[in-house]
């Protein structure tokens, strides 16, 4: 091998085009060598995924360089012709994206998307192509690599997608990958046996890491080195244990501390008031036979029972299939529950014709996952919070009043009423979101993924803001999250779900020291940075227990 | 596969009957009286009544319905009441320039609009773009018979190259039936690759945003296999409803173009049929296309199950 490092950047700077020419990076230098994995951390904006694509050669039109080098083992990157970048990615560097889903091509079959890449680079025979391909597949893990190869991406789960691109990018052993937040789409055991895998097959070609990431706990378990960037400019980068231990910077302290730990916050007094919400015996099964198909049935909730009192916080804790979120649809009745009870205040509404629904709606409203849609682009968002008081009879000018206070409330100006979403960032676009679902003044709040969108430090400011208005209004909050780690954070008590059914309950504490169901266990084992204290720059327990997150 | 098919075609078939009713209802509700057009302008009422009797139209509307529907059990569309002769005959002496016209109008559209579209989103707000959605906006909005005008002044009256009008049967050789046929069909592959193309631009720039397309670049493929091979793929969805449909309505609906280039087509066959009130031919060729717009969206179906693994039940 070389003694060149499989990546060098020095000195990069990125710019917006045209218009007020922005810089985008600003002089940006990192090495990474042989086997080694170095970190990109970031929040959004922060410019880490912009040095994954100037890294492909696959820069947006609109962004220029500005000065600076890129040499992937050696060969330059930057000045390199159409052809020869061509010819080099994939073979020299891979990368693999956040949402696997959405990055294979929908309707092109595993095993053609992968012998696409040799088929480009190679002069193979489709025979030895294809023993290629079931060779990276296997090497990836992949369980029955002859069915993958045959199938759509549809056909495969999340992580299983994950694993074809991973096997897709390294099919050349390319001596760089690049990873843009390879995991964050995945469920939280799903990004553990990724990540694992990512370490394993690195060790094995020996090839560098550029893995970008906003979560600090991912950093903890795989990082060699790492660099913290904001607004386009280096904070600092160091090895791994340094930043961890003794960071320099005050934002990369912000960043550490802002990252939920799975040590539980300290348990709350319990109100004496009656539950604001009861849901007792819910049932749900999806997927009856149709008039002409006969379809697998799915059960979604079975037998669930939990009650929340006003003032405090559930936690439904679960992977995506856990059936979390449909109890959360028919807690908003917006699924009708097959059997059980969902008594809000004192009426049951499991059972409630649609016409029968519409006082109760407004005592229980909803915060969405993702800002970005969950505001109408089209009306300003002092529209999108006044809708439902004027639905409910409210003059027009009181509501604006009233809306003009909440924005307050959530930390943002009373004028922004007359503004579009856009002009937002992610974390205000979810402040106007709890200030629409407030707007009504509901008695129980149902918050679905209502931060996994949100960079880490914008996260905890939410759920900050949320307990405090939760506080002060006596909101019973049912907080839906696949992360054990946000729900430690924030919960009074956590129900954890797996396969429609609830296999644990208790307070945070109980639920995360001694937990009773090895479902439970192996998603705390699976939580990133786990074994690390990020408050205190600490481990957990004692010191090298990250290494067998390391392995 | 075969379950999909079942379930497409047992949606069919209701549609087809209640379209068969509709046009049955339609026609009789239209102002104007058969007997009447037949029988001339010094008929007596009696003789209108005659006529009437005798073409079973003074029977209640559920009568008339009931044998219709048996007729057409029996293969039977109907006999026009005007010139007497089986609805059946007219459509076959009708059908053959509206199918070459709509045959030679569709492949080159195809090939026209479909490339041009790619091209178009590929060099998104640069020239060549700007210009093929400049030539699209002028297709789409000159009317049919200015362009076919204009064309047949260009190159059958100046230029002398082609005849104005009129067509030849391809029996009687290709090349009499194609220097027919070039100027009508080129008129409508002007309208409709203006639509077809921009339908395309608008679903290829969608497609070319998605991560897929990064990955296939990210992979090392040429720009050729990421517009053709990766995006235009997965474009291919509402181009191809919107080239079934085009299909269908070149069939019918291609009146004023017949009637510039004086084609004998079932266009005008439809209108003659309206004008003079014929209800069997208008039931018949209104009943033929309602079932060619039936079999042209199975076929899309299947397209869509054929492109879109998704979609395959």
């Amino acid at each position: 091998m070389s003694a060149e490092p499989a990546l060098r950047i020095s000195h990069l700077s990125l710019g917006l085009r045209g218009g007020d020419r922005r810089l985008l990076m600003d002089d940006l230098s990192l090495e990474v060598g042989e086997a080694e994995t170095v970190c990109l951390v970031g929040e959004s904006g922060s410019g880490k995924s912009l040095t994954a694509l100037a890294t492909m050669g696959l820069l947006p039109s609109a962004v220029d360089v500005r000065g600076g080098a890129i040499s992937v083992a050696g060969d330059s990157v930057l000045d390199a012709s159409r052809k020869r970048i061509r010819d080099m990615r994939a073979s020299r560097m891979g990368m693999i994206f956040q949402e696997p889903m959405t990055a294979l091509n929908p309707v092109v079959t595993i095993g053609a998307q992968i012998d696409e890449v040799l088929r480009i680079h190679t002069s193979k025979s489709a025979r030895q192509r294809k023993g290629d391909v079931l060779e990276v597949l296997e090497s990836v893990n992949m369980p029955d690599p002859r069915g993958a190869y045959d199938a759509y991406p549809h056909q495969l789960s999340g992580g299983q997608r994950q694993r074809a691109m991973i096997a897709m990018a390294l099919v050349l052993k390319p001596r760089l990958l690049i990873a843009d937040e390879p995991t964050t789409a995945l469920d939280v055991t799903t990004q553990r046996q990724i990540l694992s895998l990512i370490r394993d097959l690195q060790t094995r070609f020996r090839m560098g890491v550029l893995f970008i990431t906003h979560d600090m706990g991912v950093v903890a378990d795989i990082a060699d080195r790492v660099v913290v960037l904001r607004h386009g400019k280096t904070v600092e980068q160091g090895e791994v244990m340094q930043i961890l231990r003794t960071p320099a910077a005050d934002y990369t302290r912000e960043l550490l501390q802002a990252v939920p730990s799975l040590v539980p916050r300290a348990a709350t007094t319990e109100d004496a008031a009656g539950p604001a919400l009861k849901v007792s015996g819910l049932c749900k099964t999806y997927g009856a036979s149709g008039l002409f198909s006969k379809r697998q049935k799915v059960v979604a909730a079975a037998d669930v029972d939990f009650e929340v009192r006003p003032g405090r916080t559930l936690g439904i804790v679960g992977e995506s299939g856990s059936g979390k979120s449909t109890v959360a649809r028919c807690v908003m009745r917006l699924l009708k529950p097959d059997a059980g009870k969902v008594v809000v205040g004192d009426v049951d509404i499991a059972d409630q014709p649609e016409s029968a629904l519409r006082d109760v709606r407004r005592r229980v409203q909803l915060v969405f996952q993702d800002p970005y849609r969950s505001l109408n682009p089209r009306l300003p968002v002092g529209e999108s919070v006044t809708e439902g008081l004027t639905n409910y009879g409210m003059a027009r000018q009181e509501a604006l009043e009233r809306a003009r206070d909440l924005m307050q409330r959530v930390g943002l100006p009373g004028d922004s009423l007359g503004r579009y979403p856009h002009e937002f960032s992610g974390g205000q676009r979810q402040r106007i979101a709890i200030a629409r679902a407030l707007s009504l003044s509901p008695s129980v709040i149902v918050a679905d993924e209502a931060v996994s969108a949100l960079d880490v430090v914008i996260q905890k400011q939410v759920l900050d803001l949320l307990r405090d208005l939760q506080r002060e209004m006596g909101i019973a909050l049912l907080f839906i999250t696949h992360d054990l780690r946000v729900a430690a954070q924030v919960c009074d008590d956590i129900l954890v779900m797996k396969s429609g059914r609830v296999v644990e309950f208790g307070a945070p504490a109980d639920v995360l020291q001694s937990p009773a169901h090895a479902y439970t266990r192996e998603l705390i084992e699976a939580a990133p940075g786990r074994n690390w204290d990020f408050a205190r720059f600490a481990p957990v327990q004692a010191a090298g227990a990250l290494s067998d997150a390391r392995g | 596969m075969l379950n999909y098919l079942a379930v497409r075609i047992g949606y069919a078939i209701p549609v087809a009957a209640l379209v068969g009713l509709m046009i049955f209802l339609l026609v009789r509700l239209t102002p104007g009286d058969p007997a009447a057009i037949l029988v001339g302008e010094n008929a007596t009422l009696a003789d209108i009544e005659a006529v009437r009797q005798s073409l079973g139209l003074d029977q209640p509307l559920l009568t008339q319905l009931v044998h219709w529907v048996g007729n057409l059990m029996h293969g039977d569309i109907g006999t026009s009441i005007i010139s007497q002769i089986p609805v059946s005959k007219l459509i076959a002496q009708r059908v053959d320039p509206s199918l070459s016209l709509t045959l030679i109008t569709f492949v080159m559209t195809t090939l026209l609009a479909i490339p041009l579209g790619v091209l178009a989103a590929w060099q998104h707000g640069r020239f060549a773009d700007r210009a093929i959605m400049v030539f699209s906006i002028i297709g789409f909005s000159v009317p049919v018979f200015v362009l076919g005008y204009v064309l047949i002044k260009i190159f059958a009256i100046d230029l002398r190259l082609l005849p104005v009008q009129g067509y030849k049967p391809i029996t009687d050789g290709f090349g009499p039936f194609i220097n027919r046929m070039i100027l009508p069909a080129l008129t409508l592959t002007l309208a409709f690759t203006a639509l077809i193309a921009r339908m395309t631009r608008t679903s290829m720039l969608s497609v070319l945003d998605e991560d897929y397309i990064r990955t296939a670049r990210a992979k090392g493929a040429g720009e050729s296999s990421v517009l053709f091979r990766h995006a235009l793929r997965n474009a291919f969805i509402p181009i191809i409803t919107i080239l079934g449909n085009s299909f269908a309505l070149l069939i019918g609906g291609v009146v004023v173009t017949e009637t510039v280039f004086n084609l004998p087509g079932i266009g005008r066959l439809t209108v003659e049929a309206i004008l003079a009130r014929d209800y069997p031919v208008i039931q018949g060729v209104v009943l033929m296309m309602s079932f060619i717009y039936l079999g042209i969206n199975l076929l899309i179906d299947l397209a869509y199950a054929f492109i879109d693994p998704r979609i395959r039940y």
